[in-house]
């Protein structure tokens, strides 16, 4: 084969602009900007936790203070999003490590399961923080 | 097989290495990460369930008394030191991925690390000044 046949036959990769990116695309990206977000945030958060219980009552109900403005209680709601999609995303990924779920039909709902899985966690999750802890 | 192609024998091993040539090493990152995921099903789960439980609306005294329970100390440095590292895991290889000049991305990589060493020990400090 002459070298213009193989460059004929090479397969073009994407081209962003004009290729409609598949459902599980937008997952992986997802789970990138989620898993980015949870490690700047994320651990933020836990370093300011651990910090404020140490340095005393005072700081902590600063930052509990802070944390339920409406700011700070959208923050933990985008963190706790971020946290149930990476879980349930990276589930489907250690699947995938494994060597399950590569037939596109099972790559698509599988990725559908995390995203109802997600909703229904993440809606769950505030529910609870409301109506059973917050209002006791 | 040699790594060289006949007539580069002079070229250093370098030259394969920052280009498309392996750097040996990456397997164990991999691993680690996934080690990493697997222990955070677990530590995650508890976590959530330990902040809606111990954490949302009690006082001050409430939480420290919740976090000196061996237990939950215990548990906490784990979940301290896993979500650290498979953060900085995750972060190493988006900068890797996205970062493309060379200097920068080696400033990045040595700050990230610096810092997630640094918040992991800190953030454990904090705990055992509390629990014990």
């Amino acid at each position: 084969m002459s070298d213009q046949n193989i460059k004929a036959k090479r397969p073009l990769s994407p081209h962003l602009q004009v290729y409609k990116l598949p459902f599980s695309a937008y997952m992986s990206i997802l789970h990138r900007a989620s898993g980015a977000f949870l490690a700047l945030f994320g651990v933020f958060l836990i370093l300011a936790f651990s910090y404020s219980l140490m340095c005393g009552a005072e700081c902590y109900d600063a930052l509990v203070s802070l944390l339920g403005t409406l700011i700070g209680r959208l923050f933990l709601f985008a963190l706790s999003l971020c946290a149930f999609y990476h879980m349930f995303n990276g589930f489907r990924h250690l699947f995938w490590d494994s060597g399950k779920l590569f037939k596109i039909d099972n790559a698509q709902n599988a990725g559908a399961f995390v995203m109802l899985a997600t909703a229904a966690a993440v809606l769950g999750y505030w529910y609870c923080a409301y109506y059973y802890v917050l209002m006791k | 097989m040699p790594y060289y192609k006949k007539g580069e024998e002079f070229y250093s091993p370098l030259k394969s290495a920052k280009n498309t040539g392996s750097a040996k090493s990456g397997v164990h990152h991999w691993i680690h990460q996934r080690l990493t995921a697997v222990a955070l099903l677990i530590l995650m789960p508890w976590a959530l369930w330990s902040i809606h439980a111990n954490i949302l609306g009690a006082s001050y005294d409430e939480v420290v008394a919740w976090l000196s329970q061996p237990l939950n100390a215990i548990l906490s440095v784990l979940f301290i030191i896993t979500v650290h590292y498979h953060a900085l895991l995750g972060v190493q290889v988006i900068v890797e991925d996205y970062v493309h000049k060379e200097w920068l991305k080696i400033a990045k990589l040595v700050a990230q690390k610096l810092f997630y060493v640094a918040s992991a020990i800190a953030c454990i400090y904090a705990v055992f000044s509390v629990a014990l």
